[in-house]
């Protein structure tokens, strides 16, 4: 953190750190995605789940190691603490959207006027 | 953890305080003060009857002899203890699995919604993850039985192939109504609880705690990790041990899910090894009459013991560092 770094464009000494530019991660998300799609792609038919699991693992490994190499081992670690914890985030959305997806379409096959106006008692499956 | 201990200075503004207790305020304080008291009470007359009604009624099972609890047709095991020690094994294994699961996924969330999520959106946020909070449990049965075993199926397949030398993961046969699926389901179930509760702790974090981290140069996480991870430690404790007192007691989504069997058994993806108290007296006590039913009241005795123990302990836990902790 006291290393002094010397600045290529003016030639003089200055404090800061090496920092990636802000866009970087969207930058690796989108590479992360089409190197997903791609792989997934050559090796089978690629499915959603698939393609956005390994893109997620592309992301992080590729980020963390870039950061690593320019920013430093903190940086690197603080990119990929935010990753997973973003990430958990995500992982929590998935049981909440698959759970309204799964009750709404299957639920909408049979929800009418009808269903709701006809006694049940007595009915078994068919 | 000596920085968080109150200082001497905050002792003594404490006892400067007037004295709240002595003061009744009048006809009207008294009548409130016995309402609460009332209040109180009512809970643990509540308690008290729950056990006093299960010791009553699983009374006939304690006492009986093995020869007379296996005339019940669905007894196995050669005692009550027997009897319920495979299902206590079930009911806990898939309750710790469960809480495997959640606390770590739960940190998480609480610290992207406290810490990493934009201002405006955190509370927007915070509200789509205690939306799972309210979706009744036979709906998780639905889901977890129609949705998430055939997800987790290849999953599962390719853990058994891969990680098969592993005992834990040996043995899968399709379909997928293990432990482990129920201990996911279970997890999603009480996410929002300890995401609750540990979401407000990591809110109470001092903001000069924050801030003086930064500025000696920490980055975000380590922010996070120094300051607010120490303060927020007997809180995200508490909120687990309140998850797995939800995780013990859950029937419904374990008894659509879980492939019932009674034997102490690691196989986790193995059907028909494991059930739970609770999911195996909601199956078994429409058809049970005289001894049957005290000796599923007994299993359930033994359920009512444990919850117990574990809400007690998340108590004990939060009232010793109750000045830090948002959960009381």
């Amino acid at each position: 953190m006291t290393t002094t770094t010397v600045d290529p464009a003016t030639g003089t000494q200055t404090l800061a750190r090496r920092k990636l530019a802000s866009w970087a991660p969207w930058a690796f998300a989108a590479g992360a995605l089409v190197l997903a799609f791609l792989l997934v792609l050559v090796l089978g038919t690629p499915t959603f789940a698939s393609v956005g699991a390994l893109a997620i693992v592309l992301y992080a490994v590729g980020l963390t190691l870039t950061s690593r190499i320019v920013e430093g081992e903190r940086q690197a670690t603080d990119r990929l603490a935010t990753t997973l914890i973003t990430l958990a985030f995500g992982v929590a959305l998935i049981p909440l959207v698959s759970l309204l997806w799964t009750v709404v379409v299957e639920g909408s096959k049979r929800f009418s006027p009808t269903f709701l106006n006809t006694n049940m008692v007595g009915s078994s499956g068919t | 953890m000596a920085v968080l201990s109150p200082t001497r200075a905050d002792k003594q503004l404490n006892e400067r305080e007037p004295d709240v207790k002595r003061n009744k305020g009048g006809i009207a304080g008294r009548i409130f003060q016995y309402l609460s008291v009332g209040a109180g009470l009512t809970i643990l007359l509540t308690l008290a009857a729950v056990a006093v009604f299960l010791v009553v009624r699983a009374w006939p099972a304690l006492t009986a002899s093995p020869e007379e609890l296996q005339e019940i047709s669905w007894f196995s095991g050669s005692s009550l203890l027997g009897y319920v020690g495979p299902l206590i094994f079930g009911t806990l294994l898939a309750s710790i699995l469960a809480l495997l699961i959640a606390v770590p996924l739960s940190m998480g969330i609480a610290l992207f919604i406290s810490h990493y999520a934009p201002r405006s959106l955190a509370q927007a946020l915070g509200y789509v993850i205690d939306l799972l909070a309210a979706i009744p449990s036979v709906v998780y049965g639905l889901w977890g039985a129609l949705w998430l075993a055939p997800t987790l199926d290849p999953i599962f397949q390719w853990m058994t192939d891969f990680l098969g030398f592993i005992p834990l993961f040996a043995g899968y046969q399709p379909p997928a109504k293990n432990v482990l699926t129920a201990s996911v389901v279970l997890a999603v179930m009480i996410l929002p609880i300890i995401t609750a509760v540990a979401r407000e702790v990591f809110l109470q974090t001092p903001r000069l705690h924050e801030e003086a981290a930064l500025a000696l140069g920490a980055t975000r996480w380590e922010m996070v990790r120094t300051a607010v991870i120490p303060f927020g430690r007997s809180g995200v404790i508490s909120a687990s041990m309140l998850g797995l007192g939800r995780a013990l007691g859950e029937t419904m989504a374990v008894l659509m899910i879980l492939s019932p069997g009674a034997l102490y058994s690691f196989f986790l993806l193995k059907p028909g090894q494991h059930q739970t108290i609770a999911a195996n007296i909601a199956s078994k006590f429409p058809e049970a009459s005289g001894l049957s039913v005290s000796a599923l009241i007994a299993t359930g005795l033994a359920l009512f013991v444990i919850t117990l123990a574990v809400n007690m302990f998340a108590r004990w836990i939060i009232s010793r560092r109750s000045e830090f902790s948002g959960a009381n």
